[in-house]
């Protein structure tokens, strides 16, 4: 009787198969989950951008705009306020010249020059009496508004009947400011 | 045989891991911050953009800030100055000629004077202005609005006017008082007046004639 050597079916270890299969799924895990990440990182780039881009958008235009606009009131109101400080009130002088010029004196000419501070006003005047000058002169010296006054160019008219003569009168800063009803 | 697979399927894992998937986790993680900055930046911006616009609301709803719009208005025609020198002539009985003007540069006007001194007893029309709360605007950085915005500019025109006016002596200072007093400012440089000479028609020797010149100014925004 012959001895039929049939051979035997080599066996696989377990473990190694195992393994295989094991690291096939970590495999397949580690490209599904970097496919996913960059498709993720992708998507968060591009919001990032929409964002920044929104960010940008809303400073440049919307942001920039209103913050001039506040600038600017801030500005206009600062530059009223400034001029509103130096503003002046020319009536003022009519006023002073009604109650301080002689009943006496008829004025036939009257400038007036504002500068930054004050005002100067120059005055043509005439009257029938020498006297009347005098006593002006007296009034110009009692009024408290005035810096300095100047009557010049005394002399008679062309008819010989009137006395003609200029004032200059500057005012002190004060007074032209603020009217005190 | 399978071994040399498991082996390469790991060095494959590894090599992927190391180079690939990490990568890309650690790039999600500063993407997730930087989006999260982001998210907080355009939420304080709109903030920003919402307190300015509510800002910029009070602001043009103040009763002062109306007046000033009218002192010293934005890109406003010539002929709107001609119209309101007309109109104040002619609610005063004055007859007004000549008129010229010349655009300068912007004034420098001295930066002192305190604005603490107001009108006793004006009257509708006078331009008063009350100390305005500008105090918010403190709320959304002013500082930082100003460092920022500085070289923004925001260009003064003066215009100077010169006029001739002819009427009564009590018309003229009226006609003058109206204009010191309007919420319009003018700034006066000069005021000349000549009287006695008769009017020829009517044999009148009362009518005096005013040369004015004045100042009056208009913003001009300049967008860069």
């Amino acid at each position: 009787m012959a001895i039929e050597f049939i051979p035997k079916k080599e066996q696989t270890f377990p473990v190694e198969k195992l393994t295989f299969f094991v690291s096939l799924a970590i495999l397949l895990v580690v490209i599904i989950f970097s496919v996913f990440l960059y498709i993720s990182n992708q998507e968060k780039e591009n919001t990032k951008i929409e964002i920044g881009n929104q960010i940008i958008q809303l400073q440049s235009q919307k942001i920039d705009e209103l913050e001039s606009q506040v600038l600017f009131r801030k500005i206009q109101l600062e530059k009223a306020k400034e001029l509103l400080a130096n503003h002046k009130f020319p009536s003022k002088i009519f006023d002073f010249l009604e109650s301080t010029l002689n009943k006496g004196i008829k004025v036939s000419k009257l400038g007036i020059v504002f500068d930054e501070k004050t005002a100067t006003a120059t005055i043509g005047a005439g009257t029938a009496d020498f006297k009347n000058i005098s006593l002006q002169e007296i009034n110009f010296k009692k009024q408290e508004n005035l810096d300095n006054f100047l009557i010049s160019e005394i002399k008679q008219d062309t008819t010989g009947n009137n006395i003609i003569f200029s004032s200059m009168i500057k005012f002190k800063e004060e007074f032209l400011g603020f009217k005190e009803e | 045989m399978k071994n040399i697979y498991t082996i390469i399927i790991i060095l494959v894992v590894g090599g992927l891991g190391f180079f690939v998937a990490y990568p890309q986790y650690q790039r999600k993680a500063a993407l997730d911050s930087e989006i999260e900055f982001l998210k907080t930046s355009l939420e304080s911006n709109k903030k920003y953009s919402n307190e300015l616009s509510s800002l910029k609301e009070k602001i043009e709803a103040k009763e002062e800030m109306q007046k000033i719009n009218i002192a010293l208005p934005i890109e406003e025609p010539i002929s709107e100055v001609f119209r309101f020198l007309e109109k104040q002539a002619e609610n005063n009985g004055v007859a007004i000629s000549d008129i010229g003007f010349v655009v300068q540069e912007p004034d420098i006007l001295p930066s002192e004077g305190q604005f603490s001194t107001q009108p006793q007893g004006t009257t509708s029309g006078e331009v008063v202005f009350s100390e305005p709360n500008f105090n918010e605007i403190t709320a959304v950085q002013t500082q930082d609005i100003l460092s920022r915005k500085a070289s923004r500019n925001f260009k003064l025109e003066t215009i100077k006017i010169t006029f001739r006016t002819k009427g009564s002596y009590q018309a003229i200072k009226n006609f003058i008082v109206s204009l010191e007093k309007s919420v319009r400012l003018i700034k006066f440089a000069s005021i000349e007046i000549e009287g006695g000479k008769k009017d020829e028609k009517e044999g009148k020797s009362d009518l005096l004639e005013a040369s004015i010149s004045a100042k009056v100014f208009n913003y001009k925004i300049i967008k860069k």
